[in-house]
């Protein structure tokens, strides 16, 4: 019976880092997305400091993550969120408020992919 | 992580249902559940090591899942009959009084070119000397002979035998092994002496040597250069 209280427990605590996981996953890429519009909208107000300023705060919040997106994300994944990232500091800098509006969208759908496959959904689980 | 959890809580039941279904012949040595675990475990820890890009929680989780289902069925199974009947299914009589049971046969989908193999398997060649056969849950067949031809045993020949004893190794590669000694009652005089009266000069020359206690021996010399 000790076998299977420990396998229970060890189970259950599994279960609850994972429940946690979600949560800090949807917390993180939700504080990105959220960055890149403002990013965006700054950029399409011609306030190019402030959208440098929210492009920086999206990467440096995405980077200090890194810990933890890289035990439970595929590293593709995370290439593929910081490259999104990079680009969009890449529009900043060059000024160019189109491309900076495709660069924050790439980087929320990006965002949104990651949340919504670690979300438990029938959709996900199948 | 929590997808993973989920999923194989689903491929798992899905597995071990599908054993089931299959039936017997499928199996060979394990049940069904273990079948499961033994065919998921192996590709789900290769996955990581395989691939640096996949996190390692991505092989731990599953495979902890997967420990989880086993030992927490095991646990049931052992508690519930019910449950035992329905994960590990219920050993099928094939044969019973040498009359062959073909409605059992075919629920199990078993042949008799295999019924035929498992028998000779077993060494019996002759199908009509078999009583009873049973295909066990593991997919094994045991069988039980006609009285007149199974081997006498010495009770019934009214022989006296000595119980057997368990030989264990006494000297492995020239080395010996002195908790097998101690276990036995003997000590390195006795072990030096016996190899004295079989010709053998010392440890080093021995490659195996084993003893059981009642002082019987078996040795097994170094290649001779």
């Amino acid at each position: 019976m000790k076998k299977e209280i420990v396998i229970a427990s060890l189970f259950t605590a599994m279960l609850a880092v994972s429940i946690i996981n979600i949560s800090v996953l949807s917390e993180l890429t939700s504080g990105v997305s959220r960055s890149a519009e403002f990013c965006a909208d700054a950029a399409l107000a011609g306030d190019w400091d402030a959208a440098e300023r929210y492009a920086t705060e999206a990467f440096t919040r995405w980077e200090n993550h890194s810990g933890h997106t890289k035990i439970v994300l595929r590293h593709n994944v995370i290439e593929s969120g910081e490259n999104a990232l990079i680009t969009l500091l890449t529009e900043i800098y060059s000024r160019d408020a189109g491309r900076a509006l495709g660069a924050a969208e790439a980087v929320r759908r990006n965002m949104e992919s990651i949340s919504d496959v670690e979300r438990i959904r029938v959709g996900s689980i199948f | 992580m929590a997808i993973s959890i989920i999923r194989t809580l689903i491929l798992y039941t899905v597995m071990v249902t599908s054993m089931r279904v299959m039936g017997k012949r499928q199996l060979g040595e394990l049940e069904p559940a273990e079948l499961v675990v033994a065919i998921l475990i192996s590709d789900l820890a290769a996955n990581p090591l395989q691939d640096l890009g996949t996190p390692l929680a991505y092989g731990l989780v599953p495979v902890m899942t997967l420990l989880f289902c086993e030992v927490m069925l095991s646990a049931v199974v052992l508690k519930s009959r019910r449950v035992r009947r329905a994960v590990s299914g219920t050993p099928s009589v094939i044969i019973e009084n040498g009359a062959l049971d073909r409605a059992e046969m075919k629920r199990n989908r078993y042949t008799i070119d295999e019924l035929s193999e498992h028998l000779r398997k077993n060494g019996v060649p002759d199908i009509s000397t078999v009583k009873h056969a049973t295909l066990e849950k593991d997919g094994t067949l045991s069988t039980v002979l006609y009285a007149a031809e199974a081997p006498a045993i010495p009770k019934q020949m009214n022989l006296a035998v000595p119980e057997p004893e368990i030989p264990l190794v006494v000297i492995s590669d020239g080395e010996v092994i002195g908790d097998s000694l101690k276990k036995l009652g003997f000590d390195e005089k006795w072990l030096s002496k016996r190899l004295s009266e079989n010709g053998n000069a010392g440890v080093d020359e021995v490659f195996l040597m084993t003893a059981d206690k009642s002082g019987k021996i078996y040795i097994a010399p170094k290649e001779q250069k």
